[in-house]
């Protein structure tokens, strides 16, 4: 089941470049590669709306493989007695950037883990390695008994 | 995924076709696991839409066996969105990559 709630626009003649300008947008979902894909929408139509002036499907990609591997980990660190998963995705818009977040029920995590080495051949490890790659800013909060990891990418700096 | 198998000058040729993510490497894990799968062999990427690190890590898997065989395992043809995947984590040093399948294949 998905679920949208578009909160109402924001409506302020204060242009700085933080500010919020428009709609947080969330969505539940069970599948990765739904959320990986609207993801990777929204980001190209946030760029597009913003004349971003480097690639916007770069820009999409970046959130659509973001989003997968934080989608990723919530379903492999699950409590192991649950066998279905919803994962929230939100996404947060500002005048210069983008932010996505993926919440989850699981218990807390170490969004610092060492690199694997490459050297060594590593099957795993990427996930959040690729995540602080590719953005700007990575953080996680504890809210409730839930995880919320914000992945947030500028499309120009302030 | 889709899974096509061909040969090229005596190598195995693996064409994948679609999203390489969690949800679809079990199936090339399984795919690899049984059937025999020795000698050298050219992973074609060109109909790979989406790579995530899951089946970044089942590729490196995969190189690790070939380099403990002294097997060659080369892969081809990736697109931007791909190679992009193997250069973040610099996998792409443990490969290696060519821009076409005969090249791949030594011609």
């Amino acid at each position: 089941m998905m679920t949208f709630r578009q909160l109402p626009a924001t409506n302020t003649e204060d242009h700085s470049m933080t500010q919020i300008l428009s709609a947080t947008l969330k969505a539940e979902l069970k599948n990765s590669r739904i959320a990986a894909n609207i993801a990777r929408s929204t980001a190209e139509v946030f760029a597009e709306e913003r004349h971003f002036s480097g690639n916007v499907q770069e820009f999409g990609h970046t959130f659509e493989l973001a989003v997968s591997e934080a989608f990723t980990n919530s379903v492999n660190y699950r409590d192991p007695s649950i066998k279905d998963i919803t994962v929230t995705i939100g996404f947060e818009e500002e005048s210069n950037a983008l932010t996505a977040s993926v919440t989850d029920m699981n218990a807390p995590f170490n969004i610092h883990p060492p690199e694997p080495e490459i050297t060594e051949y590593p099957e795993g490890g990427f996930g959040l390695l690729i995540i602080w790659k590719l953005m700007d800013e990575v953080s996680c909060s504890r809210e409730g008994q839930s995880n919320v990891l914000s992945m947030k990418k500028f499309i120009s700096r302030p | 995924m889709n899974i096509a198998e061909s040969t090229i000058n005596g190598i195995k040729v693996l064409s994948l076709e679609g999203v390489l993510n969690a949800a679809s490497s079990p199936k090339f894990k399984a795919y690899l696991e049984t059937a025999d799968h020795s000698g050298p062999m050219i992973i074609n990427l060109e109909q790979v839409e989406f790579i995530d690190s899951s089946g970044l890590g089942l590729l490196v898997r995969l190189a690790r066996q070939k380099k403990s065989a002294n097997e060659a395992l080369k892969l081809a043809k990736m697109n931007d969105r791909v190679k992009r995947v193997f250069e973040i984590t610099q996998a792409h040093s443990l490969f290696d990559i060519y821009d076409d399948i005969q090249a791949a294949a030594g011609n």
